[in-house]
């Protein structure tokens, strides 16, 4: 059955260098490919970018063309620390591991990557270790490999893969040695996890012979180490050790002199799973912790500062906040976009009307103009004042008989109609003012005066006056 | 110097209020009474452009009148509607068997696009003669109208009537000018019997 290959090239940055090996998986079989040492000036990390472009020409002169990569820091970037704490749900042990990061690091929390591994001890508590590194660092690391053009997988301390890949015969308790150049760095592991890490210096030797100083120096930071750990499973330990200097043959005999130790040195690809594809396996050898840290990356490793167990907690409150924010600026620019669209609309509209006024402003004059005229001649031809109507409307009013007869009538140019005569009595001028009320044609229908005609017995003048003609 | 949480959301909470306050006043208020405005000329807008409408449809029908009065006798001279007038007003009195005693055409009055020319008539005759001659005035095919009105009696019966009435007839008026020139004419026309 074939399967895809997939390659990942690990990283292993420390002691001036950064360690490239290619490995290739297919299945189950694994094979380190390609390898590489790229010289690492530390001060040189914060032009990533720069130095990600150095980094990709040297992977390309070297012939490694895996993308996914894996990067192990070296354990003098990290802080380290265990303690045991509670059990907790799975809510709430992330917060109390960052109040507890934030209480036991002197740094600043936001300056800090932290990420914890567990180890369950007893049914009421259980030991977690602590790792922490800079954050800028990480930052810095992750850039340089973007640059490079490579898709970080992980960010995993070197020490603690090597020591996670490499078998353990004894799997209570054991070290693991990588050894460098110019530095060692040491893991201890109880129970298939590791519980410290450590980088040992090894510069300078001064007269004592090169392996006897390297083996006593390590030999103390051992010792160190154990001290620390007073639950840890008393001696013999089985000690790996993974020798990335040629003239260090003598260097297992001289620990085993020092330490309650038994070491198992030269240690080969095989001893990580690995085959080596006819490469030269002392060169291999060297590039061990690369290899290990690419190893990290088919699985999840303990440790891994780019998807933090701590840092998931935090991603999720920060992931809230995003997902609010985005809700609210969703919200405040749906409102925005409602609001423009219904001004837009509106001044649309309004500029429509005013055109469409605008263009029909002449004709609608004009046909004011033209209607008020129809209007007013109107009253020159079917509107006539209904002088002759109005006349009627008086003789109506008047009785047949002639107790009161009118010798005077005005109508004036409002149809304002003034009435003038002489009645018997004043009883008959009433009856003709009711009678004109009566009418639905006649307003304001009042009496003037009422007087007796001087020098006429029995007869009275009397002026009535009205509007003639409807309200409207 | 770090605040602490009490201190943050104080000043959050602070912040916020003031940037909303700040977003009312000057964004969302001025913005609302932007539409507000918005909403108040279209809906004026649309009542003119309605009223302009309703004045267009109306000259539409107002146009068929028009002609009508145009054909009715609706002249532009006032000189040819004043006589016409005259010779009309003759006519029926002689019909109604009433007596002018005078016809005074007075100057011609402008009334924008229009024109009047009023004549005083006077009279005498009986209650019937009299009702006669207005309903003739009244019907008339020309573009006359009654203004003022004054009847008396003579005696108890009516048959002796006096009449003082003024009557209007409507011409095109054309210019200022031709109306000035048109009622000095007129004005020198009065005749009286």
């Amino acid at each position: 059955m074939a399967f895809r290959q997939q390659k990942i090239l690990g990283l292993a940055l420390g002691d001036g260098s950064i360690l490239a090996a290619e490995i290739h998986l297919r299945g189950r079989k694994r094979t380190i490919h390609r390898t590489g040492e790229f010289p690492l000036d530390e001060s040189n990390l914060h032009d990533s970018v720069q130095l990600g472009k150095e980094l990709a020409a040297f992977l390309r002169s070297t012939g490694i063309t895996a993308k996914d990569a894996v990067i192990g820091l070296s354990a003098d970037w990290l802080v380290l620390k265990e303690f045991r704490v509670p059990q907790a749900g799975p809510e709430a042990l992330p917060n109390i591991l960052r109040l507890q990061a934030e209480r036991d690091f002197s740094f600043d929390p936001k300056d800090l990557i932290v990420d914890c591994d567990f180890n369950p001890t007893t049914s009421n508590s259980q030991t977690v270790l602590l790792v922490a590194s800079l954050r800028q660092r990480v930052e810095q690391l992750q850039a340089m490999g973007q640059a490079a053009g490579l898709k970080t997988l992980a960010v995993t301390p070197t020490a603690m893969a090597l020591a996670n890949a490499t078998p353990s015969k004894d799997p209570a308790t054991g070290l693991t040695v990588c050894l460098r150049p110019a530095c060692a760095e040491i893991a201890l592991h109880e129970g298939g996890r590791v519980r410290q890490v450590r980088a040992v210096p090894l510069s300078a030797g001064g007269e004592m012979p090169v392996a006897e100083y390297r083996a006593q120096t390590i030999a103390s930071e051992i010792r160190r180490l154990l001290l620390k750990m007073p639950d840890s499973k008393s001696a013999p330990f089985e000690l790996a050790l993974w020798n990335g200097i040629e003239d260090s043959s003598p260097l297992p005999a001289e620990l085993e002199s020092l330490l309650p130790v038994s070491v198992l040195a030269a240690q080969d690809m095989a001893a990580l799973g690995l085959s080596s594809a006819g490469r030269d396996e002392e060169e291999n050898i060297r590039f061990a912790p690369a290899a290990a840290v690419a190893l990290a990356g088919t699985a999840h490793p303990p440790i891994d500062f780019l998807h933090s167990r701590l840092a998931t907690v935090e991603k999720s409150s920060r992931g809230r906040q995003v997902t609010w924010a985005t809700i609210l600026i969703l919200a405040v620019g749906a409102s925005i976009a409602a609001g423009w669209k219904e001004w837009s609309e509106k001044t649309d509209v309004v500029a429509h009307l005013t055109d469409n006024i605008e263009n029909m402003r002449d004709g609608v004059t004009k046909a004011d103009r033209f209607n008020q005229k129809v209007l007013a001649a109107s009253s020159w031809f079917e509107h006539r004042p209904g002088y002759l109507a109005c006349m009627r409307e008086v003789a109506l009013a008047f009785p047949k008989e002639g107790r009161i007869w009118a010798n005077r009538l005005s109508v004036r140019d409002d149809m304002r109609v003034l009435v003038s005569g002489e009645s018997e009595d004043e009883r008959e001028v009433l009856k003709v003012l009711d009678q004109l009320k009566k009418s639905k044609t006649v307003r304001n229908a009042k009496l003037l005066h009422v007087r007796e005609e001087s020098g006429k017995a029995r007869t009275v003048s009397f002026a009535l006056s009205f509007h003639y003609g409807s309200e409207e | 110097m770090g605040f602490s949480n009490r201190e943050k959301w104080i000043s959050f909470i602070t912040l916020a209020f003031v940037g909303i306050f700040l977003l009312d006043r000057y964004v969302l208020t001025p913005f609302m009474e932007r539409l507000n405005e918005l909403d108040r000329s279209k809906l004026e807008l649309t009542q003119e452009m309605q009223r302009g409408r309703n004045l267009l449809k109306r000259r539409r029908k107002l146009s068929a009148t028009w002609k009508k009065y145009q054909t009715g006798g609706l002249h532009s001279d006032p000189a040819q509607i004043e006589s016409k007038l005259l010779h009309s007003l003759q006519e029926w009195s002689e019909e109604a068997a009433f007596a002018l005693t005078s016809m005074k055409p007075n100057r011609p009055r402008s009334l924008g696009a229009l024109g009047e020319v009023v004549v005083h008539v006077a009279g005498k005759g009986t209650m019937k003669s009299t009702t006669r001659l207005l309903w003739h005035i009244q019907q008339s095919r020309l573009p006359v109208k009654m203004s003022e009105l004054q009847l008396r009696s003579a005696d108890v019966d009516g048959e002796d009537l006096s009449l003082s009435l003024s009557i209007s007839a409507l011409y095109l008026a054309n210019g200022d000018s031709e109306v000035a020139s048109s009622g000095s004419e007129g004005s020198s026309r009065g005749t009286r019997r």
